[in-house]
């Protein structure tokens, strides 16, 4: 019996254990990194779905827009200009079946009362409360919370036309002038020609959109008695106006965790509403990025949520006028 | 037992040792990874609900009732609808209020709608899509071409059923769910003023809505309870079997399923109108700016915005919502009185 390995068998060992070992290191490295990757894995996954929940919650409450706890994060709410979260009173009575609600009005448009003067019939002022009250309560939604609110206020087959106490109709719903809304507040958006032909929703975002922002700019700009347009056939269609511009800028970006580890993939939403080609959009969009590996993923959705009205509800800010 | 014996016990007890709690950690990281996804998955559904519910309210304001019905504000007189052709209640309630024991009374108790999918759904017909399809080569007499010699469509029956059964079993369903049994539903209870005056704003203060016969609180909930709001609803529909009788059962899935609430308005107006309706009273040098000027021959119902099969967002925006639009939808804080 020998009493210990000839240098060749110890040489052998000792290589196949160095091969053994460094496999073993390679696999242990490998598995490090899976398990690693899972994390991340599952950690992105989390994130996702608490990004989800999120946006769903902050639709459904407006949050971004008016954050009902903090008064510091209540851009909207200013008086002085149309603001969508300012306090507003009036009569919330829209049955269609009542008279008062009913649009009476010249569907071919009214400058030279070529097919008769419907001023006479319903204008602001007027002295039957029944004709006087769709063309005030629409200019009291229009100039206390703005355009994307008169669109979201009054039911979907209204026809946004009104004349005011002197009977000519009201420059603001009615003239297609690309204005500077802060110094002459406009609804129609200006894709054709300027008419005054009356528009409903379908009308009046066909090629347009009108969108709520806390963006400091577009707010002191008076987007919020503005609109914005894909193109304009005839005349300049201001670079600040443009739908494009309207999907860039009106859009709330939210960092649902502000405080995570450096390391995990940071989450970020992007809430937008507007109302653009008839259709109600309330946008969220969910983003990861690694900051690892540069990675980044996108989710996109559309939910039916709460409405501008209803986010105004949830704070209390409509009042009924006093009997 | 020797020492080496001994120390390679220790050895290969440890890595098992070592090697069950690794086990052990990722089946529970595992397991709670599946919860928070199941967590996660019954707040989807909860979130589908909602819009299932809009649509529940949009339809059953006009179908639904064996009748047609003229919407929940009834747009001839104001009154409470569903009513028919005629003005006659669809529903058991009070003439002058809408009021009622259950839905679609207003006040009553709520409706209540468990949205797993039927093994066959009441009146189901076959999915056969062509029943008569026209010859490969076909004939110079066009009636030969172009024939209903098979009728359809056709009922979804099964042949065991004996004739006397056939009808009333098709007309009936047949509720038996295919998978995801009570993954979801929806509960739809139509306010009363008083409810309406009792909402309240997210900090707890009065916030009175305007009431219409149109006002609605909708739950929408994500989890097994079929909708039932306590066990004692459970017991008032006699259902205690859809729980094997098990209240705390019941209790369990009600406390681990989302709901979510909301209440609406909603109006008969459809929208989706258009603007090209309209002609000013003045001259358009070039007609209007989209061609079809007032002097065009081209009808209104081929200008560019009445084309649907145009599959783009430009030739799509008349959609009208020809059961009725919401006038609001306001997500509540927490639970109404009543729902």
């Amino acid at each position: 019996m020998r009493a210990a390995f000839t240098l060749i068998e110890a040489l052998i060992a000792v290589g196949l254990s160095v091969v053994i070992c460094g496999a073993a290191y390679a696999a242990l490295r490998a598995t490090t990194q899976c398990v690693a990757r899972a994390e991340r894995l599952a950690i992105e996954n989390r994130l996702l779905r608490a990004g989800v929940g999120a946006a769903m919650d902050q639709l459904d409450f407006w949050t971004p827009w008016d954050d009902p706890g903090d008064p510091s994060r209540q851009p909207l709410r200013g008086t002085s200009f149309a603001a969508p979260f300012a306090p507003l009173t009036v009569d919330r009575d829209l049955d269609p079946s009542r008279p008062h609600a009913w649009w009476r009005g010249m569907p071919t448009g009214n400058p030279y009362k070529t097919y008769g003067d419907a001023a006479l019939v319903s204008r602001v002022g007027h002295p039957d409360p029944e004709r006087r009250w769709l063309p005030e309560t629409m200019t009291t939604v229009a100039r206390t919370l703005g355009n994307y609110a008169l669109l979201d206020y009054l039911p979907a087959n209204t026809v946004y036309q009104a004349f005011g106490e002197d009977g000519v109709e009201l420059a603001e719903f009615a003239v297609c002038e690309m204005t500077d809304p802060r110094a002459r507040p406009r609804l129609s958006v200006p894709i054709g020609v300027t008419n005054d032909m009356p528009r409903d929703i379908s009308g009046l975002t066909f090629a347009a959109g009108y969108a709520i922002t806390t963006d400091p700019a577009l707010v002191a700009a008076g987007v919020d008695r503005g609109g914005f347009a894909d193109y304009r056939l005839y005349g300049p269609l201001d670079a600040r106006w443009t739908t494009a511009e309207m999907h860039a800028r009106c859009v709330e970006r939210v960092a649902p965790l502000p405080v995570a580890p450096t390391h995990w993939p940071r989450l970020s939403l992007g809430l937008r509403r507007f109302v653009y080609f008839n259709r109600w959009v309330s946008l969220a969009e969910v983003r990861i990025a690694d900051p690892v590996s540069g990675a980044q993923m996108k989710l996109h959705l559309t939910l039916a949520t709460t409405t501008l009205r209803g986010a105004r509800q949830q704070r209390g800010l409509d009042r009924d006028p006093a009997p | 037992m020797s020492a080496r014996a001994g120390a390679v016990l220790i050895v290969v007890s440890g890595m098992a040792a070592l090697i069950a709690a690794l086990t052990l950690a990722f089946l529970v990281r595992m397991r709670s990874d599946a919860e928070e996804a199941a967590a996660f998955d019954r707040q989807a559904q909860a979130r589908l609900m909602v819009t299932a519910a809009l649509a529940y309210v949009q339809e059953t304001a006009r179908l639904g009732w064996d009748d047609e019905a003229f919407g929940w504000i009834d747009v001839r007189d104001g009154s409470a609808g569903p009513r028919d052709v005629r003005g006659a209640m669809l529903y058991d309630g009070d003439r002058a209020t809408g009021r009622g024991p259950v839905f679609p009374a207003v006040g009553g108790r709520a409706a209540r709608c468990a949205t797993w999918l039927w093994r066959r759904p009441p009146s189901a017909v076959e999915q056969t899509v062509n029943y008569n399809p026209l010859p490969s080569a076909p004939g110079p007499d066009w009636r030969a071409n172009i024939s209903y010699a098979e009728a359809e469509p056709r009922p979804l029956t099964d042949p065991g059923w004996t004739a006397a059964e056939r009808v009333e079993r098709w007309r009936r369903g047949d509720p038996q769910p295919v998978g995801g049994e009570g993954v979801a539903w929806f509960r739809c209870y139509r306010m009363t003023p008083e409810d309406c005056a009792a909402h309240r704003a997210g900090d707890g203060t009065p916030a009175p809505l305007h009431w219409s016969p149109a006002v609605f609180a909708l739950t929408c909930g994500g989890g097994g309870t079929l909708g039932y709001a306590d066990w004692d609803e459970v017991l008032a529909d006699g259902a205690e079997a859809s729980f094997g009788g098990d209240r705390a059962l019941f209790e369990d899935l009600r406390a681990n399923q989302a709901v979510l609430w909301y209440a609406c308005e909603w109006s008969p107006m459809q929208g989706g109108f258009s603007h090209k309706y309209f002609h000013a009273d003045y001259p358009v040098p070039g007609g209007f700016p989209d061609g079809y000027g007032r002097t065009s021959t081209i009808p209104w119902s081929q200008t560019p915005t009445n084309r649907p099969w145009k599959d783009d967002t430009s030739h799509r925006p008349n959609s009208r919502g020809f059961g009725g639009t919401f006038l609001w939808i306001e997500r509540l804080a927490g639970p109404p009185d009543r729902w």
